[in-house]
């Protein structure tokens, strides 16, 4: 198995660096190399790694507005300087990041568990554009950071002009419109309940009938979410198939 | 000075001055004889002992450390008691030296108590009032020592700043030079420590020659250039009389460093950093334009790793008082900024170096 990777850091020293380290690591293919946010967000969406070695102090964007942008999350590596403050931002998740210069020890810990993770996930990321439930994406609230794999969303729910995230006990807000969500997320796991609610299908715990022959599902014990008669029907006709 | 010395002084004085204004008093009296002077011994003797037991229960008691409120009844009452004791100390006295009997008057005996209580309050109020002096200003004094150690430590903090953020990158810039250009990787290693080691002494002059801080600023910018490479472009222009004036060190190349860590590094494409200097109504005034945009209290200040303006100013205000100057603004897409150094300050230890 190869994982595909792109570097991403605006110094070209900083770059050729890194290759080197990496040519002892044949289980990683460095498949591009990106300079600044803008060129990194055309590669990956075009060229889809497994992974990428991410800078996070970059001239324009950081590597943080780069991964904000980012439909499809590869696996995260980070390099920095100095920045370990940065990832502090990370509460819940366990992320690697190397510090520049690079122990060679330390990349070889971070490239063992990227590939032990991505041969975990057995499933293949579907066609282009469409989010299963075992890709993640990243979500920034504030100074809070988290990658959220997206089988662990309960619920979206939309808030004006954002997007509230249920999962754990988190529930930070994204500004993006249910509408287009929903042509992202794979609908097989993700049904769209009402105007406001998009539900992931595996967390229903139990569901009864409400009025005008709506349905009232819940969610995780307490959390109820109403499905409109129109949706209900729907809802109906993909659980008999 | 001796507290304890100047204690008993001031114990002595007192008493003596009480006894000696109280036989003043009585001169013309036929009561002046040799009773009354041995009278006059035996209160003296007790009131000195009486007032240093009083000392002792206020230092003991801890009641020199306590607000005025708690005070006030606190030696109220003991002062009375005080009055008390040395009413019977001295109707005991009277009942050994006087040869006429003893008469046991209730109104002379409360008259005298509340002047004996009198005196001690008096005692206590200088006792206090001097205590309370003393403190105040050995407060004082350590307010001032620790002003200044503050100032000292503040300049010293200043002085000593570099960027982490600049090392470790260019360690990493030296590291892959190892493979591409094993010379220039050499020179980046002699770069960096000369840049390490000036910022280390830095803390140790308060001025130095323009010119060395402009070697330091030129192996930083060098050593910058390895690491954006096209997108850094540098430009020099120095009046060749400037080179020897004085400047506090590691300011400028602070300022140098903030063009870049706000200015070069923030644009893609890169940019210039022009540094000039010259000298204005004798003093030196120098000019460092980058590309970029200033922005006060920008998100990124917040967060900075280095201390950036705000310490340059206060460091010229510490130094310089008023007549230091420093700018920054923004013009056609530029960042300007200024500084003028007074030629007041020199170092000594700066013209033995040579």
């Amino acid at each position: 198995m190869k994982v595909t990777a792109i570097i991403i850091d605006d110094e070209r020293l900083a770059r050729k660096e890194l290759r080197s380290l990496l040519e002892l690591h044949s289980v990683i293919e460095i498949i591009d190399e990106a300079a600044n946010a803008d060129e990194a967000l055309a590669k990956i969406h075009e060229k889809r790694p497994n992974l990428i070695f991410l800078d996070i102090q970059m001239p324009g964007k950081t590597g943080f507005d780069l991964l904000e942008e980012l439909d499809y999350i590869p696996e995260v590596i980070f390099t920095t300087a100095y920045d370990e403050y940065a990832l502090k931002a990370f509460e819940v998740n366990a992320l690697d990041y190397l510090l520049k210069p690079i122990e060679e020890e330390r990349l070889k810990d971070a490239i063992d568990k990227v590939v032990e993770k991505i041969e975990l996930d057995d499933e293949p990321t579907s066609a282009a554009g469409i989010l299963t439930e075992n890709d993640q994406v990243f979500v920034k609230d504030g100074d809070k950071c988290w990658f959220v794999t997206l089988k662990d969303v309960r619920y979206f729910e939309s808030v004006g002009n954002y997007v509230k995230v249920h999962f754990d006990s988190n529930r930070p807000m994204i500004l993006k419109s249910l509408n287009n969500l929903e042509k992202k997320l794979d609908s097989k796991t993700f049904f769209r309940a009402n105007r406001k609610h998009i539900i992931n299908l595996r967390w229903i715990e139990k569901s009864e009938t409400w009025f005008n022959g709506g349905l009232l599902v819940t969610v995780n014990g307490e959390e109820t979410i109403e499905i409109s008669r129109r949706q209900a029907a729907k809802l109906k006709d993909m659980m008999s198939l | 000075m001796n507290k304890k010395l100047l204690y008993w002084a001031a114990q002595v004085f007192g008493w003596t001055t009480y006894i000696g204004l109280t036989i003043i008093l009585n001169i013309g009296s036929e009561e002046l004889d040799t009773e009354f002077f041995i009278t006059m011994v035996s209160v003296w003797v007790m009131g000195l002992a009486l007032s240093h037991l009083l000392r002792f229960i206020f230092i003991k008691q801890g009641w020199l450390e306590m607000g005025i409120f708690k005070i006030l009844p606190r030696v109220f009452l003991t002062i009375v008691l005080f009055g008390i004791g040395m009413e019977i100390l001295y109707y005991l006295s009277q009942l050994t030296i006087s040869s006429e009997p003893a008469t046991l008057n209730s109104q002379q005996l409360f008259s005298e108590t509340i002047s004996w209580s009198f005196l001690f309050l008096i005692w206590s109020l200088f006792y206090f009032a001097f205590h309370f002096f003393q403190n105040y200003r050995k407060e004082e004094i350590k307010n001032l020592k620790w002003e200044a150690s503050k100032n000292e430590i503040e300049l010293n903090r200043l002085r000593a700043q570099l960027n982490p953020h600049f090392i470790f990158n260019s360690m990493n810039t030296i590291r892959a030079l190892v493979d591409e250009n094993p010379k220039k990787s050499k020179d980046n290693i002699t770069k960096l420590s000369k840049i390490l080691r000036s910022t280390l002494l830095s803390g140790k002059k308060k001025v130095i020659f323009l010119e060395e801080e402009l070697s330091l600023v030129k192996d930083y910018l060098d050593l910058e250039h390895s690491r954006f490479e096209e997108r850094l472009n540098i430009k020099y222009n120095i009046d060749s009389e400037t080179l020897k004036l004085n400047i506090p060190p590691m300011m400028l190349q602070t300022l140098v460093e903030n063009s870049i860590k706000h200015g070069i590094s923030k644009l893609p494409e890169g940019g210039v950093v022009e540094i000039s200097a010259s000298i204005i109504n004798q003093n030196l005034s120098i000019n460092i334009q980058n590309s970029g945009k200033y922005e006060p209290l920008g998100k990124n200040q917040s967060n900075s790793t280095g201390f950036g303006l705000g310490g340059t100013i206060k460091r010229l205000e510490l130094l310089y008082g008023t007549s230091g100057i420093f700018e920054i603004y923004n013009k056609n897409n530029k960042v300007i900024t200024k500084l003028i150094i007074p030629q007041t300050i020199s170092d000594e230890s700066n013209s033995n170096n040579h």
